[in-house]
C-alpha cells in the first residue's frame, strides 16, 4: 500500500518536471522560429531602405558550421586525366614553380600547384550544331579524361562552351569548374580550377560558423550599387594559401543582377 | 476480483514510470543539444559529424591528425627492377617525389610491427639488391609524427634520419638520430609500389654501399652537377611602416596585436610586447623571443585533449602555424622545416631550421625553437632572416656526393649540402659531413 502511494507521488512529480520541460522546448522552438521569421524581416526591411529588392522567391537560408577543409595536389590523378587527354606517350616536364605540362602530338595541357589547369586537345569533330549535341560530347570527353561529374552538372553555353562543375564533401565548390571551348579547328580549349582527391580537415579544428544574414548585410554594405539579389548558396571557395596549399574555405555566393559574389563566411567580406 | 484489479493498476503505474523517465531523458538531451554551440566542437566529435549528417553540413571528409608536413626529406629515392633514381634539394622534384610515395611509406608504417636494433651487415645485404624506397632529411623526426604526414600511423618512438623500405625481404629500416639502426618486418603491397614507381620522376643514382666510409644509403648520382645561386642577408625593416615586412602579422602570429602595451629597450633596438600571460620582443635585426607563464594563450591542444604522437603532432603543427605566419610577415620564399624534436623534465623542444630553395642555412644559432609545457607554448626565439641572391647573379657548383664521400674520414658519416655565411657575409653553398 505505501508503495502503491510513492508510485502515485513519483508519477505526479515526473509528470510534472516533464510538463515543464516540454513547455520550455516548445516556447524555446516557437522564440526560435519567430527570431528567424523577424531576423529575415528586419534584413529585408535594412535592404529595401538601401534601394535593394530581394526576388520574390528568395529565402534567407538557414545558418550552418562548415569545417575548412584542405585537398592535397594530386599529380598521379593529374597525369592520369593528361594521358587520357594525350595519350600515353605524352612528354612531361615541370618547372620551379611545380606547373607541370604534359605535351604529345594531340595537344598540350599545364596543371598548376593551384588547381588551375589549362589545355589545348586536338579533336576529331569541329563546333558542336546544337546545345544537345555540345553536351553529349563535353560529357563524352570529361568521362573519356577521367574527370567524372559524379553529383556536378555540365551546363552548355552558345553550343560551343561547355562548363563542369562539381562538388566536393557533398557542398557546391563556387570556383572548381573547368570549361570546354569546341573550336572550328577541331581543337578543344580546356581552362578552369580543379582539385583531385578525398578533402580532410584536421581532427582538431572546430568549424566555421556561416550565418546569412550577416553576409548579406555585409555584401550589401560593400556593394550599394547592386539592385536585386535573387539568391544565396553555401559552399566552399577552392584558393590556396600563402604556403601554397589548397584550401577550400567556407563561402556564399550571392546571385543579383549584375554578376555572382562571393562572401567570405569567416571574414565577412567580399571576394 | 479486486486482486485482479490492483495488479492492472499497479502494471499501469509501473509502465507510466518507465515511460515517464524515459521521456525525461529525452528531454534532457534535447536540451543539451540545444544548449550546444556547433561551431565549437571539434571536426573529430562524434556529435558534429552526426549533425553534419542530419542537418545538410559537409560530409565525406577526412580526419587527419596532422594535416600538413612540418619537414620534407632532402632526399627521395626509389629503385625498381635495378633501375634508381632520386630527387634531391628542389622543392618542386622533392613535392612531386613525395606525393608519389605517400602511400607506400603511409602503408609501410602503418603495417610495421616492433622495430629492433639492426646492424650496418643487414643493411648492407639488403641495399644489394632488389626494389627499395628511401627517404633522406636533415634532421630527426618523430617515426609516429611522419608515418601520420604519410597519411599512416606508427607506435614507435624512434626519430629517423632515413628511412628505407625494401620491397622483397618487406623490411623498413630507420637510421635513427644517433647513428643506430633500427629495422621492422612490414607489408609492402605490390600494386601500391608499382604505382609509386610510376609517378616517380628523378636522374639515375646508386648507393654507396661500402665502397665509402659514408653511411651505405648515401645516394651517389651520376654526373651530379649541384649548383646554387649566393644569398645574402638584407634588412627586414619590422618597425618601417612604409617597409615590406609586416609587423601586425608579425605579431598576430603569437597573438598580439598592435595596439598590445609595448615599451623599448636597447636605444630601441628591441620592442617588448607585453600582455596578461607573456611577453613578446622583438628586435630590428628579426630575432623574436616569445615567453609566456603557465596560463599562455598559444596553446598546441587543451588540457586532456591529445596524448602521446597526437600531442606531439599538434605541438609541431602549433609552431608550423606560428612559423608560417612569421615568415610571412617578412615575405620570404623561405621555409621552414623540423630539425629535433627533445624531451626534457615533461617539456618539448622543437627546432626548425630554414631553407632557401630547398637548401639548409646554417646559422651560428636555430632558426627558431619553441618549448611546449603540455599543450601550452612556454617560449620561442625565432631569428628571421630575409635572403635574396645576389646582384649580379652568381652560382655554385658544389662538391659532387661521389668526391665528398671518397673524402670521408669515417668519423662523420652523412652528406649535407647547405649554406653557410662566409667572411664576406654572403651565403654560399656548400658540401658538408655530419654525423
Amino acid at each position: 500500500m505505501q508503495w502503491d502511494k510513492v508510485k502515485n507521488i513519483l508519477i505526479v512529480i515526473l509528470l510534472a518536471v516533464n510538463l515543464f520541460m516540454l513547455g520550455n522546448l516548445a516556447l524555446k522552438s516557437y522564440n526560435d522560429h519567430h527570431r528567424a521569421v523577424e531576423l529575415r524581416r528586419d534584413v529585408q526591411t535594412l535592404l529595401e531602405a538601401r534601394g535593394i529588392a530581394l526576388d520574390d522567391g528568395f529565402v534567407l537560408p538557414d545558418d550552418l558550421v562548415l569545417p575548412q577543409l584542405s585537398v592535397d595536389r594530386s599529380r598521379t590523378e593529374e597525369e592520369q586525366v593528361a594521358f587520357a587527354m594525350l595519350g600515353t606517350d605524352a612528354a612531361r616536364s615541370e618547372d620551379d614553380e611545380g606547373n607541370v605540362r604534359y605535351e604529345s602530338t594531340r595537344g598540350m595541357v599545364t596543371w598548376s600547384g593551384d588547381g588551375t589547369v589549362q589545355g589545348s586537345i586536338r579533336q576529331d569533330e569541329g563546333v558542336p550544331a546544337d546545345d544537345r549535341e555540345a553536351l553529349r560530347r563535353a560529357r563524352q570527353l570529361f568521362e573519356r579524361w577521367g574527370l567524372k561529374p559524379g553529383d556536378g552538372t555540365i551546363e552548355v553555353v552558345e553550343h560551343s562552351i561547355a562548363t563542369l562543375s562539381g562538388p566536393v564533401a557533398g557542398m557546391a565548390v563556387h570556383n572548381r569548374h573547368l570549361t570546354l571551348f569546341f573550336g572550328e579547328d577541331g581543337t578543344v580549349q580546356l581552362t578552369g580550377y580543379w582539385s583531385f582527391g578525398v578533402p580532410y580537415t584536421l581532427a582538431s579544428e572546430t568549424g566555421v560558423s556561416c550565418s546569412a544574414a550577416d553576409a548579406l548585410l555585409a555584401f550589401v554594405a560593400e556593394h550599394p550599387e547592386v539592385k536585386n539579389v535573387y539568391g544565396m548558396d553555401l559552399g566552399y571557395r577552392l584558393l590556396t594559401d600563402s604556403s601554397r596549399r589548397l584550401q577550400l574555405v567556407p563561402t556564399w555566393k550571392i546571385k543579383t543582377d549584375s554578376i555572382d559574389f562571393l562572401v567570405d563566411c569567416a571574414k565577412k567580406t567580399t571576394i | 476480483m479486486s486482486a485482479g484489479r490492483g495488479a492492472v493498476t499497479n502494471t499501469a503505474k509501473n509502465v507510466a514510470l518507465v515511460a515517464l523517465v524515459v521521456l525525461l531523458a529525452i528531454q534532457c538531451v534535447a536540451i543539451w543539444l540545444n544548449g550546444l554551440n556547433i561551431a565549437q566542437l571539434s571536426a573529430d566529435s562524434m556529435l558534429r559529424r552526426v549533425h553534419d549528417q542530419l542537418f545538410g553540413g559537409a560530409v565525406g571528409y577526412e580526419l587527419r591528425a596532422s594535416g600538413v608536413a612540418a619537414a620534407e626529406p632532402a632526399q627521395i629515392a626509389l629503385r625498381a627492377e635495378g633501375e634508381m633514381r632520386a630527387v634531391q634539394y628542389n622543392p618542386s622534384e622533392v613535392d612531386a617525389g613525395i606525393q608519389a610515395a605517400t602511400d607506400l611509406f603511409g602503408s609501410a608504417f602503418s603495417a610495421a610491427g616492433t622495430f629492433h636494433e639492426s646492424d650496418e651487415d643487414a643493411l648492407n645485404a639488403a641495399l644489394a639488391e632488389g626494389d627499395c624506397a628511401v627517404l633522406r632529411y636533415h634532421g630527426a623526426i618523430p617515426v609516429g609524427i611522419l608515418a601520420g604526414w604519410m597519411g599512416g600511423s606508427c607506435s614507435s618512438d624512434l626519430s629517423a634520419q632515413s628511412v628505407l623500405l625494401f620491397r622483397d625481404t618487406n623490411q623498413i629500416f630507420v637510421r635513427t638520430d644517433t647513428g643506430a639502426l633500427q629495422v621492422a618486418s612490414t607489408r609492402v603491397e605490390d600494386g601500391v609500389f608499382s604505382r609509386a614507381v610510376r609517378q616517380f620522376h628523378g636522374v639515375a643514382c646508386t648507393f654507396s654501399g661500402t665502397e665509402y666510409t659514408v653511411y651505405p644509403e648515401t645516394l651517389l648520382f651520376e654526373r651530379e652537377a649541384l649548383s646554387f645561386d649566393l644569398i645574402q642577408s638584407v634588412p627586414l625593416h619590422l618597425f618601417d611602416p612604409q617597409g615590406d615586412s609586416s609587423l601586425q602579422t608579425l605579431l598576430s602570429a603569437f597573438g598580439y596585436t598592435p595596439y598590445a602595451r609595448s615599451y623599448p629597450e636597447q636605444n630601441g633596438a628591441v620592442t617588448v610586447y607585453v600582455n596578461d600571460a607573456s611577453t613578446l620582443r622583438v628586435a630590428e635585426d628579426g630575432t623574436v623571443e616569445y615567453s609566456a607563464s603557465v596560463g599562455g594563450t598559444l596553446t598546441a591542444y587543451d588540457k586532456g585533449e591529445a596524448d602521446g604522437v597526437e600531442a606531439r603532432g599538434a605541438q609541431i603543427d602549433c609552431a608550423r602555424v606560428v612559423l608560417d605566419a612569421a615568415l610571412r610577415a617578412i615575405g620570404v620564399e623561405t621555409q621552414a622545416t623540423l630539425y629535433s624534436v627533445g624531451e626534457q623534465d615533461g617539456m618539448t623542444r622543437l627546432v626548425f631550421y630554414q631553407s632557401y630553395g630547398g637548401v639548409p642555412v646554417l646559422d651560428e644559432t636555430d632558426f627558431a625553437s619553441f618549448v611546449f609545457d603540455g599543450g601550452t607554448l612556454l617560449s620561442a626565439r625565432v631569428a628571421l632572416r630575409r635572403f635574396e641572391t645576389v646582384t649580379p647573379a652568381q652560382r655554385r657548383t658544389v662538391l659532387p656526393a661521389r668526391q665528398a664521400a671518397a673524402g670521408a674520414d669515417g668519423t662523420r658519416r652523412a652528406l649535407l649540402v647547405a649554406y653557410r655565411q662566409g667572411d664576406d657575409g654572403l651565403y654560399r653553398p656548400e658540401r658538408f659531413f655530419m654525423k
